[in-house]
């Protein structure tokens, strides 16, 4: 039993027609899962997660691969796959790990600038030298260059100082962001097996339903109204062909869905007649 | 060249879109990794790698190795010798020991 509140009134049964309404499909499918406060009211059985894959039939989202669908719906009658706990154990050691975060471009920017300070006064020191060299050649006055030249030692050896230190400081900063690069290693290791595992998972889920898939689609296949559907979704990018649709009803008329499915493609005449295809509560938007 | 390795999916992907965009300036791409030409082209496109994946994306400046420049006499040798060997299943400490080849400790413990 559903029931749903709206500004246009109160409408209950397990075969709904809201096409008379202004109700969007995203708040009818919020308000199903509980997701965001929305304007509307829906009491029905909680959706499970296959509801996320197979809860809305519409022609202007792209349609989920027919594995995909399948695993959904044999998920959804209680099958789980051989891969589950290893994909659990992946998926709880991924959460666990933490990339310490290592700031690198502070010290490199440091020896840098360190560096580059030091060349400049490298540099100034041999003006200097040569400058003090021809006034000595000259006899001329050299007092005011070799204070000069004094302050520019002195100045130069505390640069030189500071670039060491800064060059050690990136390298300890190189050795942290070394060690965090082996945790980012291990996380796409993990991230890898955990996509590698979600694909065998469905792969194994959609083989344990395909018979009955493939038994229900015939049963399906005549479904009038599927001739006259207008496969032009209202999003240019996405392109549903008759037979992505068909395999996503057959999904949902295999599956066990306590929570309605939303159905905004306009396949059915009346909602009895799609909960009679579909095997489940329907709304019809 | 510059080196650049990758260490999310993330990075991954845009790194195979940098490397399918400007094969001119890739050199070589390895998986997750690729060499870019050394130019500031390259480090235009290893930097914007590096500011969009931050420490996912690893970036290194290659230079070719000069062995006779960097590298020990004795290790030359010692390679020279071993690839040489008579009996190819003898390991390298085996095959060091009672010689003037540098043992494998003392290989690991000296930097170039």
């Amino acid at each position: 039993m559903v029931v749903v509140s709206t500004s246009h009134g109160v409408y209950d049964g397990t075969a709904l027609d809201l096409r008379d309404t202004t109700v969007a499909a995203a708040d009818l499918l919020a308000a199903i899962r509980g997701e965001s406060p929305t304007s509307l009211d829906v009491t029905c059985s909680s959706p499970t997660p296959p509801h996320d894959v197979l809860g809305h039939v519409s022609l202007d989202d792209a349609i989920p691969s027919r594995r995909a669908l399948l695993a959904a719906a044999a998920r959804s009658r209680g099958h789980t796959a051989p891969q589950r706990p290893a994909y659990d154990a992946s998926l709880r050691k991924l959460r666990e790990l933490e990339v310490p975060t290592v700031d690198v471009a502070t010290a490199r920017k440091r020896v840098a600038d360190a560096g580059a300070e030091e060349a400049q006064l490298r540099e100034r020191m041999a003006t200097l030298r040569g400058r003090l060299q021809a006034r000595r050649e000259t006899d001329a006055e050299t007092a005011s260059v070799t204070t000069d030249l004094t302050d520019t030692a002195a100045r130069l050896s505390e640069v030189e100082t500071e670039r060491i230190a800064a060059e050690q400081a990136l390298d300890r900063q190189e050795r942290r962001a070394a060690d965090a690069r082996e945790v980012r290693q291990r996380r796409l290791e993990l991230e890898d097996r955990v996509a590698n595992l979600e694909r065998r998972m469905r792969a194994s889920l959609a083989e344990r339903i395909s018979s009955v898939f493939d038994e229900e689609r015939d049963s399906l296949g005549s479904l009038d109204a599927l001739g006259s559907v207008e496969f032009d979704g209202a999003d240019a990018d996405v392109s549903v062909t008759s037979d992505d649709l068909l395999s996503q009803l057959v999904a949902v008329r295999v599956a066990d869905l306590a929570a309605p499915v939303v159905v905004s493609a306009s396949v059915f005449t009346d909602a009895r007649s799609a909960a009679r295809s579909l095997d489940a509560s329907v709304i019809l938007l | 060249m510059l080196l650049v390795v990758t260490y999310s999916k993330a990075a991954r992907g845009t790194l195979r879109n940098v490397c399918r965009t400007h094969d001119e300036t890739v050199v070589r791409r390895f998986g997750r990794a690729a060499l870019f030409d050394e130019t500031e082209f390259g480090a235009f496109l290893a930097l914007r790698l590096r500011e969009k994946h931050g420490g996912d994306v690893q970036i290194e400046r290659t230079e070719p190795l000069n062995e006779f420049a960097a590298v020990a006499a004795d290790v030359r040798d010692a390679a020279e010798a071993y690839e040489n060997r008579e009996t190819p299943s003898t390991p390298y400490d085996k095959f060091a020991a009672g010689t003037d080849h540098p043992d494998p400790s003392t290989l690991r413990s000296r930097d170039l």
